[in-house]
């Protein structure tokens, strides 16, 4: 093995000095500076990448699965993501009583980014929205829905907000210069609205205003309650990411901290997470429920969640489906905790229906309280439960969490072209880099698990891997036309996406999908109030082969 | 996934440094020669798409739709009998498949919809509960009502449509069902779920560039299905403008990449994960006691994509398929005779299997097939990397 990671170290070497199939374009790229094509073609280090560039490299193991003995699990896992979940008492069973997916894959194209969407379906494959639903005047969650809110149930109980009438339009945008550049190549731009009547939700419009829960009366839902969409990305390479330490990622908002302070800019990192007068974290990810330590926040659009093991797959794999676990033995369901409950207890469907569904949830009647002469009271009982039998076992989310953690990140395309490293040149110097960071090393990747589930031992694991994910873990704003909720938004890495079209037949990018290809990506960031307002301005002074470039390098890495 | 990268990956730096160095090739175009010539893998690649894709997926339209046809004119245990003869043929066909499920199978989720598992029982048994005094397929505003809701829960709710729907609905206990036991609606859903079927295999024929019927191309039409991607073309044209495919090679490796996809799925869950007692419920087709004839065909799915065609069932590869070019060239010759001992292997240990698998699952014969995909693989991966 040894032998073998040498010769390309030396070769590319070599290539580095002696080729140049473009004497125009300015290749020279210091390597202490910029990396070595060898470096930039592991994308996920020698441990996580995979060479595989077909179709099938969003699915990939990485070499420390197998090192570590758990490519079974690792099968297992996959098919526990890729299978659909229901209400049988065989496998993948579960379903709801109410849900966002079936399964995962609906989300995840091919384990890919999700896909642009003319109308909310949650069977609809490639539906990778999440509805963002929102008090205006807090930009807070509203309450009587879940955070995830689910379209979908198992009768007799009702989704929480009925799909079919929730209308998307997508509407035309021109921005400053016309979509167009100075040397006249055009480009398009269109972005989402999103409306949801009144009359689509399940129970009362509730939100949290000074404290209090507040009603919202119908004829005020438009005016009052915001709906944004959030699509899911790739999910290969987030082991990789769960393997930088934690000072580390401290290390790059201090460094943005202190440079924003440096420039004026003291608003430039979100308050919610970073003081930039103290240079300090104001917000940790805590889990209460588990070892209540404070971890860096790394994952999701928001920084919602710090370590994989306790992040958005962790999470999605519960309450997407609402199937329970061992350590998740209680139901996904509205914000408030009882909301949703109390509307199906009311409910003169729910209560005809819910006899026959218990005795098919419940056949031995090991939990009175659902069994009781009081229907109504049944219903609340059951779906405010903190004892739920468990549907997936411990070993089976042992799996999924293996195979989650395991997934690779295809290598870096073209490393050894002009055109990349031109592009890679310029990405650099018109500031695209500043955010969209390229590189971090992995730290000794000692297994965080905030449940206290899982040990080294237990998962594939990455330490002390150079890794190319480009992104700085930190959330800016881009002040896009209906922008993501709250404007803050964690840079999200680019590692992998060229080879979206091939694994997935589609493109998209962006949280809401609304751009449909690389450029039109970069355009969205050129608002004038945009943190990368500085690199579009850079960008649109490039000549087309230069642009052009950049494209081939992004789509590259 | 694919077991066993690591190696692979390292060699793949090698050569594409290599190239680098020798050539300065860029490898964004296909200007190298490699260990074969462009046109050899061009014509590979091709071959590839008509005689075995598109071929297989036009024989698995025209059994789905045999198979509409005899759910349709089933009227007594002789009916049934037929039904389910088609189904296993269909089955077979699909299984045929599962090596180059990338593409359009993926992108429109065809896989997923055709080969959904398990049924799910409650959810039937609901709606067949629900509408027992009603007539699915019949007038009247309950009964049209009804229908619209069976045809869209089996159209969009994936639990409840592909050959496992109508595999729950025309077998029990590995037999054929008695007529006279299955109700009229349960015979509704049945034609429902194979015309639906259907339905899917046309898509996967027209997005592969395959022909299909005026009136198919209507059923087609009638859905709005037109595929974005030329699939077929778009696999044919690899390594120019406009192609996926950056590479010729790409492509071809493409056609291993599927293989092992379902090696290691048939391996370590379809086989594995009841085999070491790591998820016993995981055992499709148990109705119609399929399993380990599922699993052969899926390797017989490798056997066609890399030995050329769909039918070939003996020891000769096509003179253009990839394993028989690769006969052809001293640097590749002899990894392609250790996948094709390996192949034969796997081929043999999966029909030595104890059967049925739903009651064998744990017998050592399931280790050993285990253990031949785990050579054949191996074996793969060897290939793939004497590619470039």
């Amino acid at each position: 093995m040894k032998h073998i990671n040498f010769i390309p170290f030396l070769l590319s070497a070599l290539a580095f000095t002696a080729c140049s199939d473009n004497d125009t374009l300015d290749t020279n790229l210091p390597e202490a500076e910029y990396g070595s094509p060898n470096e930039w073609y592991y994308a996920g280090g020698k441990l996580g990448t995979t060479n595989i560039q077909s179709a099938y490299a969003y699915r990939q193991a990485t070499a420390a699965v197998d090192e570590a003995g758990l490519s079974l699990n690792f099968q297992i896992g996959e098919s526990l993501f890729e299978k659909d979940y229901n209400t049988t008492n065989d496998a993948f069973a579960g379903l709801g009583p109410v849900y966002v997916r079936r399964g995962c894959l609906y989300c995840h194209p091919n384990y890919g980014h999700g896909k642009r969407q003319k109308a909310y379906r949650a069977d609809q494959d490639g539906n990778g929205y999440l509805l963002v639903v929102y008090d205006k005047k807090t930009n807070a969650y509203i309450y009587s829905v879940a955070g995830m809110p689910q379209t979908k149930a198992v009768k007799p109980f009702k989704p929480q907000i009925d799909e079919s009438k929730i209308v998307i339009t997508w509407k035309d945008y021109t921005d400053e210069w016309g979509n167009k550049f100075p040397d006249g190549e055009s480009y398009s731009l269109s972005y989402p609205e999103v409306t949801i009547p009144a009359d689509a939700y399940y129970s009362p419009v509730t939100v949290k205003r000074d404290g209090k829960m507040v009603v919202i009366p119908s004829d005020q839902v438009a005016s009052e309650i915001g709906v944004r969409l959030e699509s899911t990305i790739g999910i290969y390479g987030t082991g990789l990411t769960d393997a930088i330490p934690d000072d580390s990622i401290t290390a790059e908002w201090k460094r943005q901290s202190a440079y924003f302070n440096s420039v004026g800019k003291t608003n430039a990192l979100n308050p919610a997470y970073w003081d930039q007068n103290t240079n300090e974290w104001v917000s940790y990810y805590v889990n209460n429920a588990g070892d209540k330590k404070k971890y860096v926040r790394r994952y999701t659009y928001a920084m919602s969640r710090g370590p994989i093991l306790d992040a958005a797959g962790a999470n999605a794999i519960w309450n997407i489906t609402n199937v329970t676990r061992p350590d998740r033995r209680y139901h996904y369901l509205s914000l408030d905790g009882t909301i949703y409950a109390k509307s199906s207890m009311e409910d003169p469907d729910v209560q005809a229906g819910f006899p026959e569904y218990i005795k098919s949830i419940d056949p031995n009647n090991a939990h009175p309280s659902w069994h009781t002469a009081d229907v109504k009271q049944n219903i609340y009982n059951y779906l405010m439960a903190k004892d739920l039998d468990p549907e997936m076992s411990s070993s089976q989310y042992k799996n999924f969490m293996i195979w989650h953690r395991g997934l690779a990140v295809p290598a870096a395309r073209n490393t050894t072209t002009d055109r990349f490293k031109q592009g890679m040149k310029l990405f650099k110097e018109i500031g695209c880099a500043n955010c969209h960071r390229p590189s971090w090393t992995t730290g000794d990747d000692d297994i965080q698990d905030p449940n206290g589930i899982f040990t080294n031992s237990d998962m594939p694991r990455y330490p002390h891997q150079k890794i190319w994910p480009y992104t700085d873990f930190v959330q800016h704003r881009l002040f896009m036309e209906n922008d993501i909720r709250t404007g803050w938004c964690r840079t999200t890495p680019l590692w992998g996406r060229g080879l979206s079209k091939l694994c997935t037949g589609a493109e998209d990018r962006l949280h809401d999908c609304r751009a449909r290809n690389t450029m039109e990506a970069i355009m969205w960031h050129g608002n004038a109030k945009s943190d990368a307002r500085y690199a579009i301005e850079k960008f649109r002074k490039l000549t087309k082969e230069q642009r052009d470039n950049i494209i081939f390098f992004v789509e590259s890495i | 996934m694919n077991k066993i990268f690591k190696y692979s990956m390292m060699f793949a730096a090698a050569l594409t440094f290599t190239m680098s160095f020798t050539s300065c090739d860029n490898d964004d175009n296909d200007e190298h020669v490699g260990t074969f010539g462009e046109s050899t893998l061009k014509e590979v690649n091709s071959s590839y798409v008509d005689n075995t894709i598109v071929a297989t997926y036009r024989n698995l339209a025209d059994y789905n739709k045999q198979l509409v046809a005899d759910i349709n004119a089933m009227s007594n245990d002789a009916g049934v009998q037929k039904a389910c003869e088609t189904w296993k043929q269909s089955r077979k066909w699909w299984e045929f498949s599962e090596a180059f499920l990338f593409g359009a199978a993926g992108d429109y989720a065809l896989d997923p919809h055709t080969d959904t598992w398990p049924f799910d029982k409650k959810q039937f048994e609901s709606y067949m509960k629900l509408y027992k005094d009603l007539q699915l397929g019949g007038e009247g505003e309950e009964n049209e009502l009804a229908t619209n809701n069976i045809n869209d829960a089996i159209t969009n709710g994936q639990n409840l449509t592909g050959f496992h729907a109508v595999e729950y609905l025309i077998f029990r206990d590995g037999k054929a069902r008695h007529f006279a036991d299955l109700t009229s609606n349960e015979i509704y859903f049945a034609k429902a779920a194979a015309q639906d079927l259907y339905l899917s295999s046309l898509k996967l024929v027209s997005a592969w560039g395959g022909k299909v019927s005026a009136d198919e191309q209507a059923l087609l039409d009638e859905v709005e299905f037109a595929s974005a991607i030329n699939y077929g073309k778009n696999f044919k044209n690899a390594g120019n403008a406009g192609s996926t495919y950056s590479t010729v090679v790409l492509a071809s490796k493409e056609i291993i990449a599927g293989a092992n996809d379902i090696i290691g799925e048939v391996r370590d869950s379809k086989i594995g994960a009841p085999a070491t007692g790591e998820d016993i419920n995981y055992i499709e087709s148990p109705h119609a006691r399929n399993s380990i004839q599922d699993f052969y065909d899926n390797i017989m799915s490798v056997k066609h994509a890399i030995y050329g065609g769909c039918t070939v069932d003996g020891t000769t590869p096509n003179a253009k398929s990839l394993i028989g070019v690769c006969l052809t060239n001293s640097k590749t010759k002899a990894a392609a005779e250790n996948v094709m001992t390996n192949l034969e292997n796997a081929l043999s240990k999966i029909d030595g299997m104890k059967k049925p698998f739903v009651l064998y699952y744990s017998d050592q014969t399931a280790k050993d097939a285990m253990e031949a995909l785990d050579g054949l693989e191996e074996s793969l991966n060897a290939l793939n990397d004497l590619l470039d």
